[in-house]
C-alpha cells in the first residue's frame, strides 16, 4: 500500500487496530438482533413489557427455557429435527457423491439433458411440489413420519449437493482412478477406494451443509407432518397463536433451536466457506 | 497402452452401465419425489378439485381465469419488489461490509465467521425475531428510536403496508446478507495485491481502482451472487408467513403465499396448481433469459 510507506510502522499498525475496531462495531451491530433474541430469552413476562424500556433483564432468569420445555413437546421437536437431519444428511451424500462422479466421469448420450433436468429441479419452489408430495407420502402411508420427512428433505437438498459435489470430483485427477484400475479395481472399487477419500473435505462440507438446510426447512413439514414428526421450525412457529404471543418463550425456543446449527457452522466454518466460495473465485 | 485401452474402455458397454448405476440412486429420487409431483401438480392443474371428493376437468379454464386474475399479478407483483428490494440490499450491505473486511484487519477470519451467523438462523427463527423487534410498543426497534429521540411514539411497522414491505425486506437482508459477503469478499481477496498497487502507484484514486481493478475483477461475481439472491427471494415463503402472514392486506402477499392459500384456506387445488404452474413458468423463463444475458456458467 502506496501511502502507508511514508509512516512507521507503527502507524500502520494503529491504522490495523483502528479497522479492527470499527470492524468490532460492524459485527457487534449486525449481531445485535441475535443479541435481542438471546437477552429477551433471559426476561420475565413481567420485564418484557415494562415501561420504560430495558435492554438488559434487571435479573435474568432461565424461567422460559423451562416453562417452554415443559408446557410443550420440545423435546419430542428437537430429537425430530435431529433424526431427519442426521439421515438426510448422509441419504444427500451417499447419493450425490456417487451422482457427482457419474457425471464427471462418464460421458454418455444425453448427459447434458439429465444434468439439465437436475439443475432445473433445483429452481423448483417448494411450493409447487408441496401438494402432490403430500398425496404421494400420504398414499404410501409416509405422511407424519420421520421417514416421510427424509425422504422429502433429501430430495429437495439433493440437486445442489450434486452440483457442489461434481466440482470436487472434477478437482481430483483422472488418473486416481485409472491407476486403481489397473491394480485391479472395478469402477465403483476405484470410486470407494482411491476417490471417496480424496473427496473427504467436500463430504464433511457437504454433510454439514445439507444438514443445515435440512434443519431450517418449514414449508415441507408444514404440510407433511402433523403430530409426531414435527421439527423445531414447525414447533417453534406453532408458539403463535391467535390470542397469545409469549415473546419470551419463543425467543428461548429460537436460541435453543439456533444454538446447533451455530455451533456445527463454526467447528466445520473453513471446509463450508470454501466449498461455498470456491465456484466464486473459479472464475 | 493400458490406460488407452482405459480410455477405449469408457465406451463399451459395461462403463455405460457403469455410469447409470452411479447416477440411478439420485436419478431415482428426484424422479419420485420432485419430476413426479411436479408432472402431477401439471395434471391437477387442468381440474376443479379439492383432491377428495372433487375432480372436475375444466382444461385450460384454471389459466385462463389467472390472466384475469389481480390478486395473482398483484402477488406476481410483490414478490418482484420484494426480491429486488432485497437482492438490493443485500448487495449494499454484502459489499460494504466485504470491503471493510478487506482492508488491513486483525482476525478477518473471526470477524467473516461471527458475520455468518444471522445466515445460520432459521427464516423462522429470523422472522419471529424481526416480528418482534419490530413490534409497536416492546420491540428494540421503536424504543431505540424513541431513545434517540427520532420518534415520539412506536410505529406499527407490520401494520402499515408500505412500510411492512419496507421492514420484511430489510429483515429479509439481514438473514441473508452474509451469503453476498462472503461471495464479494472472496472475489476481492482473489484479485492480485500488486495490480491495486501497480494501479495507485500510477497515480489513480481510490474509484479508480475500484472502476477500473475492482469492478473488472468482481463484476462477475457480484452479478451471479445476486441472481441466485434474486431466484432465492422470488422463491420466499416463510419468513413473510410468521412475520405478516401476507399482510397488512395483500402488501406482502408475495407467490409463494398467496398459492399457499388458495390451497390451503380455500382447498382449490388445481387452481393453486395453476398459480404455482405460472411461477415456475416466469422463473424458468426469467433464468434461461439472464444466463443468457449473463452468459455464465458457475451453476
Amino acid at each position: 500500500m502506496n501511502e502507508n510507506e511514508n509512516y512507521g510502522p507503527a502507524r500502520i499498525e494503529l491504522k490495523v487496530a483502528l479497522n479492527t475496531l470499527v470492524g468490532v462495531v460492524i459485527a457487534f451491530l449486525v449481531l445485535l438482533p441475535f443479541f435481542w433474541m438471546i437477552l429477551t430469552s433471559l426476561k420475565t413476562p413481567e420485564q418484557l413489557f415494562k415501561i420504560p424500556f430495558q435492554l438488559f433483564p434487571e435479573k435474568a432468569t432461565l424461567q422460559n427455557y423451562v416453562s417452554v420445555w415443559r408446557d410443550y413437546p420440545f423435546v419430542e421437536y428437537f430429537v425430530n429435527s435431529v433424526v431427519v437431519c442426521i439421515v438426510t444428511a448422509v441419504a444427500v451424500v451417499s447419493t450425490s457423491s456417487l451422482a457427482a462422479y457419474g457425471f464427471a466421469r462418464f460421458h454418455f448420450k444425453g448427459q447434458s439433458l439429465v444434468e439439465m433436468v437436475v439443475l432445473t429441479t433445483q429452481m423448483i419452489p417448494v411450493i409447487v411440489v408441496v401438494i402432490p408430495m403430500f398425496k404421494i407420502i400420504r398414499n404410501i402411508g409416509l405422511y407424519d413420519t420421520q421417514l416421510g420427512l427424509i425422504i422429502s428433505y433429501t430430495s429437495v437438498t439433493l440437486p445442489f449437493c450434486i452440483w457442489m459435489m461434481k466440482s470436487f470430483v472434477e478437482n481430483i485427477p483422472k488418473e486416481i482412478d485409472l491407476a486403481a484400475m489397473i491394480d485391479g479395481c472395478t469402477r465403483l472399487q476405484a470410486f470407494w477406494k482411491a476417490v471417496f477419500p480424496l473427496m473427504l473435505p467436500g463430504l464433511v462440507a457437504t454433510t454439514v451443509f445439507t444438514f443445515l438446510e435440512s434443519w431450517n426447512l418449514y414449508l415441507i413439514p408444514l404440510v407433511l407432518s402433523s403430530e409426531k414428526s414435527i421439527p423445531l421450525t414447525v414447533g417453534i412457529a406453532g408458539l403463535i397463536s391467535e390470542h397469545k404471543i409469549d415473546w419470551g418463550q419463543i425467543m428461548a425456543a429460537s436460541t435453543v433451536a439456533s444454538v446447533p446449527s451455530i455451533i456445527l457452522f463454526l467447528i466445520f466454518e473453513r471446509y463450508l466457506i470454501a466449498n461455498l466460495t470456491a465456484g466464486a473465485v473459479k472464475q | 497402452m493400458v490406460s488407452r485401452n482405459l480410455e477405449m474402455k469408457g465406451f463399451s458397454f459395461s462403463e455405460r452401465m457403469n455410469a447409470f448405476g452411479f447416477i440411478f440412486p439420485a436419478l431415482l429420487l428426484l424422479a419420485v419425489v420432485m419430476l413426479y409431483p411436479l408432472l402431477y401438480g401439471i395434471y391437477i392443474s387442468f381440474f376443479d378439485t379439492n383432491l377428495l371428493t372433487k375432480f372436475d376437468f375444466v382444461g385450460l379454464g384454471n389459466y385462463l381465469s389467472i390472466f384475469s386474475d389481480q390478486g395473482f399479478w398483484s402477488s406476481i407483483w410483490v414478490t418482484i419488489v420484494f426480491s429486488l428490494g432485497t437482492v438490493l440490499l443485500q448487495l449494499i450491505l454484502g459489499m460494504s461490509v466485504a470491503s471493510y473486511l478487506n482492508t488491513r484487519i486483525y482476525g478477518r477470519s473471526v470477524f467473516r465467521a461471527v458475520l455468518l451467523i444471522p445466515w445460520m438462523l432459521s427464516m423462522v427463527v429470523g422472522g419471529l425475531l424481526w416480528r418482534w423487534i419490530y413490534n409497536p410498543m416492546y420491540g428494540l426497534l421503536n424504543n431505540f428510536l424513541i431513545g434517540l429521540g427520532l420518534l415520539d411514539q412506536g410505529v406499527a411497522w407490520l401494520g402499515i403496508p408500505d412500510l411492512a414491505m419496507f421492514s420484511v425486506i430489510i429483515a429479509y437482508a439481514w438473514k441473508s446478507f452474509s451469503f453476498s459477503m462472503l461471495m464479494i469478499l472472496a472475489g476481492l481477496q482473489s484479485i492480485p495485491k500488486d495490480l491495486c498497487e501497480a494501479a495507485e502507484c500510477d497515480g489513480g484514486g481510490r474509484w479508480t481502482v475500484f472502476r477500473h481493478v475492482v469492478l473488472p475483477h468482481i463484476g462477475n461475481i457480484v452479478l451471479i451472487t445476486s441472481l441466485l439472491d434474486f431466484f432465492r427471494s422470488f422463491k420466499e415463503f416463510p419468513m413473510i408467513f410468521v412475520m405478516t402472514g401476507g399482510g397488512p392486506g395483500t402488501a406482502t402477499n408475495v407467490i409463494s403465499n398467496s398459492v399457499r392459500q388458495v390451497a390451503f384456506d380455500q382447498i382449490r387445488f388445481g387452481y393453486s396448481s395453476a398459480m404455482a404452474c405460472v411461477m415456475l413458468l416466469l422463473l424458468l423463463i426469467s433464468s434461461i433469459l439472464l444466463n443468457r444475458m449473463t452468459r455464465s456458467d458457475w451453476r
